[in-house]
């Protein structure tokens, strides 16, 4: 995957092959980052909306991207900036005033054809949404994803301490708010 | 964390969201499809002025550095002569004073004085 990843950057920097690299780059990532933006947003329509922007914008700012970071990681970073602009301007052009960005998120998600989970699932979900959102970001990387402190640290560029905190705090509130459904 | 573990085991961790079939299969023909071509970027063309312009300023602070020191070393040459000019002149009036004084004899003196 490194190596893979090094092959792609030295590409992207020719502009003769720099097209064909950034068409690797999307199959390789396309679906990593979907499910990231997916977490995020919970609808797939948005969340299709949202990847195709996160790629826009990388595919734009391209040139910049000098290979201090990893790819992966710039891109990552891309995705979550791109996912919370979405539900702030989601929150912004709503017709009706949202009050807590969480209930829209769980009409959002009871209202998705392309949810695909149980009863127990769905609750775990809502717990989720009701976490504020740097706790959920952080939450959903390390149980969903199972990333180590460091790889989030990388991405969100918070310290490892500040997201062991957010974490503890997060599942605390995600464990209280399961006894308390049960 | 312990009960969390004990969560993971009840509830799992595979997000339970589905996409359309072959959506990913599709989705990188459907963006590189959006992405707008990369304008070229046009090569830069060493102008003349372009290969010259180090050597111009380097020349144009050589003659700045000169001409400072010229025009500090005239200021300083001319302020020298000044100075000299003024001891002099200050020394042929001692000379002046001294000349006069050695030609007034007593007489003259007691003269001017009851004058």
């Amino acid at each position: 995957m490194e190596n893979k990843e090094q092959e792609i950057i030295r590409k992207l920097q020719s502009p003769q092959t720099m097209r064909q690299a950034f068409s690797e780059v999307v199959a390789l990532y396309s679906e990593k980052l979907y499910w990231q933006i997916r977490k995020m947003v919970i609808s797939h329509d948005d969340s299709n909306d949202v990847l195709q922007n996160t790629f826009i914008k990388a595919w734009n700012n391209i040139e910049y991207f000098r290979g201090d970071a990893k790819l992966s990681t710039w891109l990552f970073r891309i995705a979550i900036n791109e996912s919370i602009t979405f539900l702030n301007k989601q929150n912004q052009h709503a017709t009706v005033p949202i009050d807590d960005e969480d209930a829209y998120l769980i009409n959002k998600l009871e209202s998705d054809t392309w949810f695909d989970g149980d009863e127990l699932q769905l609750k775990l979900q809502k717990a989720i949404l009701r976490l504020p959102e740097k706790q959920r970001i952080v939450f959903n990387m390390r149980y969903f994803d199972e990333l180590k402190y460091e790889e989030i640290s990388e991405i969100l560029g918070t310290s490892v301490g500040a997201l062991k905190a957010s974490y503890h705090h997060a599942a605390k509130k995600i464990v209280d708010f399961l006894s308390i459904e049960d | 964390m312990q009960e969390l573990d004990e969560i993971k085991k009840i509830y799992g961790n595979k997000p339970p969201f589905k996409v359309p079939d072959n959506y990913f299969e599709q989705f990188t023909q459907n963006m590189m499809s959006q992405l707008p071509d990369k304008e070229a970027r046009p090569e830069k063309v060493a102008t003349l002025w372009m290969r010259m312009r180090p050597l111009i300023y380097l020349a144009a602070m050589f003659a700045i550095a000169l001409f400072s020191v010229n025009w500090l070393t005239r200021e300083h040459r001319e302020g020298s002569s000044a100075k000299a000019n003024i001891t002099l002149t200050e020394r042929d009036q001692d000379v002046q004073s001294a000349s006069l004084a050695m030609t007034v004899d007593e007489y003259a003196l007691c003269e001017y004085l009851s004058e």
